[in-house]
């Protein structure tokens, strides 16, 4: 008997052994950490490479470059996306340049810092390029660092003759970014890079529309002086989740305001803001309130032969509404049970708008194009900005799309002054 | 693996080593011969059915005065006693003892009537802690298993403990049907219905005194429902007498369990106490992160005043917390190689740390009157509370990346796909998420919570962008609960009662942890992105904007925030019933009224549904509230009343044919109201409802044939019910909105039907050994196309679908099958419509095995096999628009097949094989288990008793068996072809591999 209990007594002595050592010890619950350190990274003494260097290996539009070999660059992180307008995009810089670091991770402002430096080993990533376009209005884009596109591997093989669409793809995965990206120090204030300052006459140069690689684009940069020109743009969806190629003009709509709104030679009479786009961007709230409002009623729609001879416009013409992805714009609308305006499509599947201004910018014109999921989207350029008489100072990434300058903003000024216009407004 | 193996084989090798050396068995009893005075009949407390050989001895003090037996039909006499106080143990094997004290006076015959015992349970530890916690709460499901325990029922003893491990639901109800009571108060939550198990999980000796009943069958306490009654008695003198002590370890929950109780049991003084107490620590061996710290405490007492008046007062609770188990997609579990990863944890400072932490400690009180004027009145009459906290920790961010590990964008299957329609073509980056999962390196596979921390730490002026909250469901709930047994006449019984609850339940977030950080803010995420430039839009807290200024409430650990509302609830009811008896004939007729009536009340104003005009300090403008779609949404304040008028009546039908057989039927009609939960669409976010509410109609009726005797135990049954009119909303976030969603379905209508054997009988051959087995055969299958309604959290604007709000989901009850051809390829003609299944249970279900008890002796074995279970659906993905795609039309795959048969194309709106790759329902591979137990117990100095079980499960370690899951109320949305959307991977559990349970007791 005693054998038995004693037997019993060790079993469950084993048990609650294995417990207290290997089930209670590692479990978190009581106390918690108040931190955890984050160690920066020093790979100073392996750095072999600029991003001029990088950029240099791009010889030819069209061409991504895989890099190859052993190659470590050393850059400093200039922007940050906590403000939306840079999404799944982070732009670093170094002695010799800046150029686009194609991280696909939202918020990445939450790991990378401004003005963190970050070591980046470039073997097996690759330098491509975005916004490329040959012939009339076309030019060069913007030079990223990622990983090789979707396709682009067939298609150098030979596999494929098809030309992919993207040259370069996300960093997006934690395993590659892992592989390839590491953190340094966070740099204080005045050891980090200053803004660009460059002229109108480089952004309008030659060099500037089409060379591979101009020393302007990529960087962070401070613009001053802008003048708004009065164009606008934003181009609309019907259906994001359809197909809105070039070749399905019946789910684009182009919200234009250009030539006859710029005041510098405005038309007497013209409404300078006719469709009323005078934030910066466009939430889904925003674009809503317009479309019930019918401030874009009157835009023509080109869709189909009788569209533009019956003068249809997003007010007047009544589509299927069942079949609207089907591409039911007939000419007899009314036959159809489900029968809706445009407009009434446009409300029903309305999301957030890029709008592109505008401005005038020491004799060239550069485009500041705003997310309208940026933070910002629905803030209005104040009145005395859209009329002309008063000027501002940006700070945001120098970009370039098919030649033309391309602003992604940042912080707005007005002129000479250092109170923001977008940030901490609410 | 190895070391679970040897672990499992030790303890079974420890138990066989201890069986070696068992000592002899002592007879506790002595045997004299017989007398007279008192009389009566030992019946089953479950089913009536006499107890034959029951031991019964007669006391004066400590004198052992007679000893009988009882007689086949259950009867005894003990004859020619003088006047005296005295009392009698009945004992009988299988069954737990039972005292009662007599009073015999003028030198008459005292008959005690029915004596019913309760049956024992090798297996005693069938209860919440057997479903591991699995963590549905963001998926827009529930899963809660029908517990089956507790009772001598032979079917419910096999089924109760064996097909637990693949939550098994007893005729496919859900387990808000079946009915727990305490003490003779109604506890399944006053919100969502659900059992109550948790409430008392660790008190098995203080809870363990129960009777049950199942089906549609009446009980004492209650007219019931269609899927049992349970009510546990939890009183001090219910509790079994004396110290009793055990340690317990288990490999698939929890590792040690400690437990101790004791119990006076009624003194001569009149008063019983009892107390029981008990602890559960430890991880298991399969699944990481889950863990117990869990206590619990039990103190109650008993006064008999006198022969009318008896008072008894109990409080418990079970204080802890428990880390619990998320489900991931197949990919997922294949990357690791591992069907039982958890993705809720990660490691912190070398620990493991559970993001999912469910912390209670609801404590109950209760007070109960026993009012017996005569033998022929009885009533009992129970005021019980409960209060205290009930809390789940998850994961909250702002402006962050979606921290959890198997996250669909972190996976190979988002990266690649050969089918070019997903546009996923990135073999390289799918090639290194593969290898990286199957690397197995912490920081990808499992949560980062270094990052987290450092993400926190770095985060300019120290605001949190991760926070852990912990959603808090803090009920306080009064009940008030009377019922009586009156026998007007020798053959009529009749049983009533009246019962009210009073519910305020608070639902409300706590910042658990700032993870590192310093403050975080109270806006609405969502909002905070759809109207970044309105920041009284997002915030969650609008009276606080509004008084300081502009200004989001800043928050700090311990702050509530998010959302903040109560849930009123008010229950009255009264029910009788009548049962009488002719002959071998009983009839049972009772009817039941009830008034239910809920709202909701917010506590905070939520700037999306401010319910009132304002003006925002910031800008000085004017706020209109929304006023949409006809819907006026506000958060604050109460909401209007659902309120609802139930009734039910019940007929049932009792034949005995000799001392050991019956033959019962039993019919039911039955209107409930919804619940809580199933009525309101977002009560996070304000006070809208589901529209047209009404009832929830279900008629059941079983038939039951039963067999008690001769150690032979057997029951048949025959179910059939129709429950028609449930709604129920499931909340999720929806790609093609890109927000968070709610899916309010209405009008949906089951039906469950099939039959229940159980058994278990002698050899006759090997003595004591018997045969058992349990089968379940039923067809749970849903009968209706109900309606859906989907809002969105940040919109007072239900989601339009051609226009229409409230919209059908025509593939809900079946989806078309279509014929094939040589080739493999859909042909346009219908093969059958497949039936849609009530998911997350075995349709069928089946044990069989053997049984050898002999001198304290028991060993178990049985073969279990499960087959027809299937995956929870999702609504949307039966629905026309679903089916259709982003561009409204799904084309047939091979147009020149379709002319081939003579068919247009352009008629064909539809593909066929997109209909049926969106609306079928998943059904589980059926599986086969072995399990097997043994166990002893010894006397020692005739006092003592020391004993051990020790189960094992899934001997086969079969690691493949599917227990729950749900289809993922997403979509595929961004396609090359722009033509149609596809399913995200469905999300599963899985039962533990091979596992044992260990139980070693001392009782004195």
């Amino acid at each position: 008997m005693r054998k038995s209990i004693i037997a019993i007594a060790a079993l469950a002595a084993l048990v609650s052994c294995r417990s207290l050592i290997e089930e209670w010890q590692p479990v978190v619950t009581f106390s918690q950490p108040d931190k955890v350190d984050f160690v920066p990274v020093d790979m100073d003494d392996e750095v072999n490479t600029t991003i001029a260097d990088l950029k240099a290996m791009y010889k030819e539009h069209g061409k991504p470059v895989v890099i190859s070999g052993a190659k470590i660059l050393k850059a400093q992180v200039v922007s940050s996306d906590e403000d939306g307008n840079i999404y799944r995009e982070l732009y670093i810089q170094d002695a010799t340049g800046g150029i686009c670091l194609k991280l696909g991770r939202s918020s990445s402002y939450d790991d990378y810092k401004v003005g963190q430096i970050l070591y980046i080993d470039c073997e097996d990533l690759c330098i491509g390029e975005y916004g490329y376009k040959t012939g009339n209005y076309g030019g060069g884009g913007l030079l990223q660092l990622g990983v090789l596109g979707d396709g682009w591997q067939e298609y150098l093989d030979g596999d494929t003759n098809e030309v992919p669409e993207y040259e370069t793809s996300y960093i997006d995965l934690v395993p590659i970014i892992s592989k390839h990206i590491f953190r340094g120090e966070i740099l204080d204030e005045d050891e980090r890079i200053k803004p660009a300052t460059p002229t109108g006459a480089e952004l309008s140069s030659d060099a500037f529309k089409n060379g591979l690689a101009p020393a302007a684009v990529g960087k962070l940069t401070k613009l001053t002086g802008l003048k708004i020109k009065g164009e606008v743009f934003a181009l609309l969806y019907p259906d994001s989740n359809l197909n809105h190629d070039k070749n399905n003009s019946w789910n684009r709509l182009f919200l234009s305001d250009d030539d006859p709104m710029n005041f510098d030679e405005p038309y007497e009479g013209y409404p300078k803001y006719p469709h009323n786009l005078i934030h910066w961007g466009l939430t889904k709230r925003r674009t809503v309130d317009h479309l019930e409002r019918g401030d874009w009623d009157d835009l023509k729609l080109g869709d189909s032969a009788a569209d533009i001879k019956n003068n249809n416009t997003v007010g007047t013409r009544r589509v299927d509404a069942k079949n609207f992805g089907y591409g039911y714009i007939a000419a007899e609308p009314e036959t159809y049970d489900d029968a809706e305006t445009y407009r009434q499509v446009l409300i029903r599947n309305a999301t957030a708008q890029s709008v592109s201004h505008y401005f005038n910018y020491d004799g060239a014109e550069v485009q500041i194009r705003t997310s309208g999921y940026s933070r910002f989207a629905d803030i209005p350029i104040p009145a005395d900005v859209l009329d002309g008489s008063k000027k501002i100072d940006v700070i945001g990434i120098m970009s370039r799309y098919q030649g033309a300058a391309q602003f992604m903003l940042l912080d707005v000024f007005y002129e000479g002054n250092n109170t923001s216009l977008i940030k901490d407004v609410y | 693996m190895t070391k679970k193996l040897l672990l499992t084989f030790a303890a079974a090798l420890s138990a066989v080593s201890l069986l070696a050396q068992a000592p002899q068995f002592v007879d506790p009893g002595t045997r004299d011969g017989y007398a007279g005075g008192v009389k009566g009949k030992v019946v089953d407390r479950n089913g009536r059915a006499p107890i034959e050989n029951a031991q019964v001895v007669l006391m004066q003090g400590a004198e052992q005065i007679e000893t009988v037996q009882s007689a086949q039909d259950g009867s005894f006499l003990i004859s020619s006693l003088p006047d005296g106080t005295y009392v009698l143990r009945i004992t009988a094997p299988e069954f737990l003892e039972s005292q009662v004290q007599v009073t015999v006076a003028d030198g008459y015959v005292k008959n005690m009537f029915n004596l019913s015992l309760t049956g024992i349970q090798h297996v005693t530890d069938v209860d919440d802690d057997s479903f591991a916690n699995f963590d549905m709460d963001d998926s827009g499901f529930n899963d809660n298993p029908t517990i089956l325990f507790g009772s001598n029922d032979v079917f419910n003893n096999i089924a109760g403990f064996n097909f637990s491990a693949v939550r098994f639901r007893a005729r496919g109800y859900s387990s808000e049907s079946q009915e727990v009571y305490l003490a003779g108060v109604k506890m399944n939550d006053a919100i969502t219905g659900y059992g109550p198990f948790s409430l008392w999980s660790g008190l098995n000796e203080a809870m363990r005194s129960k009777e049950t009943v199942n089906g549609v069958e009446a009980t004492d306490v209650a007219l019931g429902s269609y899927n049992g009654v349970t009510n546990i008695f939890g009183t001090a003198s219910e509790v079994r007498k004396g110290l009793r002590g055990s340690v317990l370890t288990n490999s698939a929950l929890y590792r040690l369990r400690l437990m101790a109780s004791y119990a006076t049991g009624q003194m001569d003084n009149g008063w019983a106490f009892a107390a029981n107490v008990s602890a559960r620590l430890g991880g298991n061996d399969w699944i990481d992160g889950v863990y117990y710290r869990s206590f619990a405490y039990y103190l109650a007492a008993d006064k008999i005043f006198n022969d009318t008046h008896k008072l008894s007062f109990a409080i418990f609770g079970t204080p802890g917390e428990r880390g619990a188990q998320n489900s991931s997609t197949q990919e997922v579990y294949n990357l690791m190689g591992d069907n039982m990863y958890n993705s809720n944890w990660g490691y912190l400072n070398g620990k493991v740390r559970n993001t999912r932490v469910r912390k209670t400690h609801e404590p109950i009180a209760f007070l109960k009157w026993d009012f017996t004027p005569s033998d022929k009145f009885e009533s009992h009459t129970t005021l019980l509370f409960r209060f205290g906290s009930n809390g789940y920790t998850a994961m909250d961010w702002y402006n962050a990346q979606d921290p959890r590990p198997d996250y669909y964008r972190n996976l190979p299957s988002y990266l690649y796909n050969p089918d070019p329609d997903y546009k996923r073509n990135n073999l390289e980056k799918a090639t290194a998420a593969f290898q990286a999962w199957k690397a197995q390196d912490p920081s990808i596979v499992h949560f980062n919570w270094d990052r987290i921390y450092q993400v926190n730490q770095m985060s300019e002026n120290g605001r949190s962008k991760y926070v852990q909250e912990e959603r808090r469901v803090d009920q306080k709930d009064l009940n008030l609960a009377f019922n009586f047994k009156y026998r007007p006449l020798q053959n009529l019984t009749v049983t009533g009662g009246l019962n009210g609850k009073f519910n305020v339940t608070e639902y409300y977030k706590v910042l658990a942890d700032l993870l590192g950080g310093q403050y975080f803010v109270d806006i609405d995420n969502f909002a905070d992105r759809d109207f970044a430039a309105e920041p009284y839009m997002a915030q969650n807290d609008l009276d606080y904007y509004l008084s300081h200024n502009g200004q989001a409430r800043i928050l700090h650990k311990g702050d509530k925030y998010g959302y903040d509302y109560n849930v009123h609830v008010i229950n009255a009811g009264g029910w009788v019933n009548g049962e009488y008896t002719i002959g071998n004939l009983d009839i049972n007729l009772g009817g039941r009224l009830g008034y239910t009536s809920f709202w909701r009340e917010g506590l905070v104003r939520k700037g999306l549904f401010p319910g009132m005009t304002y003006m925002d300090p910031l800008t000085g403008n004017t706020v209109e509230p929304s006023a949409e779609a006809g819907i006026y949404s506000t958060s604050k304040g109460n909401s209007d009343k659902a309120n609802f008028l139930t009734y039910a009546g019940k007929l049932g039908l009792n034949y005995v044919i000799g001392g050991n057989m019956r033959v019962y039927a039993n019919v039911g009609y039955f209107q409930d109201a919804p619940t809580f939960q199933q009525v309101f669409v977002s009560p996070r976010t304000r006070n809208d409802m589901v529209q047209n509410l009404s009832p929830i109609k279900t008629f059941s009726s079983d038939i039951n044939w039963q067999f008690s005797g001769s150690g032979i135990n057997a029951r048949v049954t025959a179910y059939y019910t129709t429950i028609k009119g449930q709604s129920k909303v499931m909340s999720a976030y929806d790609d093609v909105q890109n927000a968070f969603s709610n899916f309010a379905l209405s009008g949906i209508d089951q039906r469950n039907m099939g039959i229940e054997l159980g058994f278990k009988v002698p050899t006759y051959i090997v003595p004591n050994l018997s045969v058992q087995g349990v089968l379940s055969l039923g067809e749970a299958i849903y009968t209706s196309n109900p309606k859906m309604m989907q809002t969105l959290d940040n919109s007072a604007t239900p989601v339009a679908f051609d226009g229409q709000y409230i919209i059908d989901v025509p593939y809900w009850k079946e989806s078309p099958v279509y014929k094939k051809d040589a080739w493999g390829n859909y042909t346009a003609a219908l093969d059958r419509k497949q039936k849609h299944y009530v998911p997350s249970t075995p349709q069928t279900a089946v044990s069989l095995g053997l049984s050898w008890n002999y001198n304290y002796w028991f060993v178990e074995a049985d073969v279990e096999y499960f087959d027809r279970a299937y995956l929870d659906m999702n609504p949307l993905y039966r629905t026309q628009y679903a089916v259709e795609g982003p561009d409204r039309n799904v084309y047939f795959d091979a147009e020149e097949e379709l002319a081939a048969i003579g068919r247009n194309p352009e008629d064909d709106s539809i593909a066929l094989n997109e209909i049926e790759a969106m609306t079928t329902q998943e059904k589980f591979a059926p599986a086969f288990l072995l399990n097997a137990s043994v166990g002893k117990s010894w006397y020692i100095q005739r006092k003592y008793q020391l004993g051990f079980s020790l189960n094992a499960k899934n001997l086969l370690n079969n690691r493949n068996v599917k227990t729950g899951g749900y289809e993922q109320t997403r979509m595929v949305d961004n396609t090359a072809s722009k033509t149609r959307y596809y399913r995200f991977d469905s999300k599963y559990f899985y039962m533990s591999g091979i596992n044992y349970m260990l139980n070693i007791y001392f009782r004195f």
